[in-house]
């Protein structure tokens, strides 16, 4: 297991205000999910802040009852600093950015988010994925993770995420069909995966912004440690002789 | 129409909706409606009243008398969510001549505590003030250009980061920011990494 990616229900491992302030958790739900996590700086409560499919913009408590489910965490390296004042800016994130579409224009997304908060959508904007918003956030505080201009357009890869992910809406039935519609004609597909978002965002600052080759070697490893962390448990093999049916007597 | 008493008027001399929730949150309900508050706004003789909704008391359009000292109060009770709203939809403009919002008072202060709360506490009065009063209301020309406190003051560029083009004097602090932090010995390449993009 890396050493940025554990699972959460880790007892060696705590949130605290003095430790880790804001994480990152990945999952394979769907296509791949990625979500924030942080330290609420008025309550010290854990909370996560991630975009759904369906348009809204999910601020809770952690509910550690869903880490025994396939999650991820992985700690960011922020600076002591930014420890401190990065939660901060996500609770603003939080209050302000209740709802935002959901789609596939990374490159004409870039720096929707303002200072405050509030999600300020350039004209002819689609929207974001749970990966871009999360890379968003942190570009609103200053903070570029990820060159976007580095990126491949139209892979064979991206493509077939974009098919899977247009199925995947179609059957939870909460975004829009005109929305869907959208994602499906979007062209280029720059795709900014999940364990990309992840694996970039734990890395030192001094890194950023990481390019696509770079980032995609972290990602493989983040796959690698979600295979070993939730390896699906085999089926039961059984060599029971059947039991006989007791014939009726006359 | 018996009126509240001088104690509890607003430190502005105004009295806003947000002295009727802490009526409420005194559990004085003869003052405090159960559910609809009525705000009161004066002046001298002059009174004006206008009904509510609860819900409707953090709408942009009701509260418009929340004073300086009503954001200071709730953070100081420790609500800074409240005192968020109230500072978004309103701040007395007789009030925030006389007094520097948190976040000035904050970078200004050479010895003003970096934690948490109080870096958090200059995040959000900030970006209140820029949300309600809009980015010409920033006068980044009162940040002490001699021994400001460094934290205070990254943080401040960084909350202003996405604005940076229509707050007035955001490049000029950010380029003192990094001659001044680096001439006191700190990390300013790592404090302010990306914000010269």
């Amino acid at each position: 297991m890396s050493a940025f990616v554990r699972p959460f229900k880790d007892e060696t491992h705590e949130f605290s205000l003095e430790g880790d302030t804001v994480g990152l958790w990945v999952s394979q739900q769907g296509v791949g999910h990625v979500g924030l996590t942080y330290v609420d700086p008025e309550t010290g409560g854990v909370r996560i802040l991630d975009l759904l499919g369906s348009n809204r913009v999910r601020d809770e408590a952690m509910a550690w009852s869903k880490c025994e489910k396939q999650y991820l965490y992985a700690p960011t390296r922020l600076s002591e600093l930014d420890r401190k004042t990065f939660p901060g800016y996500i609770a603003n994130v939080a209050v302000n950015a209740k709802e935002l579409d959901f789609g596939i224009d990374w490159l004409g997304s870039i720096g929707s988010f303002d200072s405050d908060g509030f999600y300020c959508p350039k004209g002819g904007e689609q929207g974001l994925t749970c990966a871009t918003f999360v890379s968003e956030v942190f570009r609103g505080w200053g903070m570029h993770v990820v060159d976007e201009t580095d990126w491949p357009l139209n892979t064979e890869e991206g493509l077939r995420w974009r098919t899977e992910l247009v199925a995947s809406l179609r059957r939870n039935g909460k975004t829009p069909e005109e929305q869907i519609e959208a994602i499906e004609r979007f062209d280029p597909v720059v795709r900014l995966s999940p364990a990309e978002m992840a694996a970039a965002g734990t890395q030192d600052s001094g890194l950023w912004p990481m390019g696509a080759q770079a980032v995609a070697a972290l990602a493989a490893g983040v796959v690698a440690d979600f295979a070993k962390a939730y390896r699906p448990t085999p089926p039961r093999v059984t060599t029971a002789a059947p039991v006989q049916a007791e014939r009726p007597t006359k | 129409m018996q009126l509240y008493s001088p104690n509890f008027l607003g430190a502005d001399g105004y009295v806003g909706g947000m002295d009727l929730i802490r009526y409420a949150e005194l559990d004085k309900p003869s003052v405090a409606r159960h559910d609809r508050h009525y705000q009161y706004a004066f002046r001298s003789d002059e009174m004006v009243a206008t009904e509510v909704d609860l819900a409707g008391l953090v709408s942009q359009a009701a509260v418009r008398c929340a004073g300086v000292g009503n954001v200071q109060h709730f953070i100081g009770l420790g609500k800074p969510r409240l005192a968020r709203r109230v500072a978004v939809v309103g701040l007395s403009p007789t009030k925030s001549a006389d007094a520097d919002p948190f976040w000035l008072a904050h970078v200004n202060d050479s010895e003003a505590s970096t934690s948490i709360k109080s870096l958090t506490a200059t995040i959000n009065t900030l970006l209140a003030q820029l949300r309600a009063r809009g980015p010409d209301s920033i006068d980044l020309g009162r940040v002490a250009r001699t021994a400001p406190n460094a934290e205070h003051l990254v943080t401040i560029l960084r909350s202003l980061y996405a604005w940076r083009d229509r707050v007035a004097g955001w490049d000029d602090l950010q380029s003192f920011a990094r001659r001044n932090l680096a001439e006191r010995g700190f990390d300013a390449a790592a404090l302010m990494k990306g914000l010269d993009r």
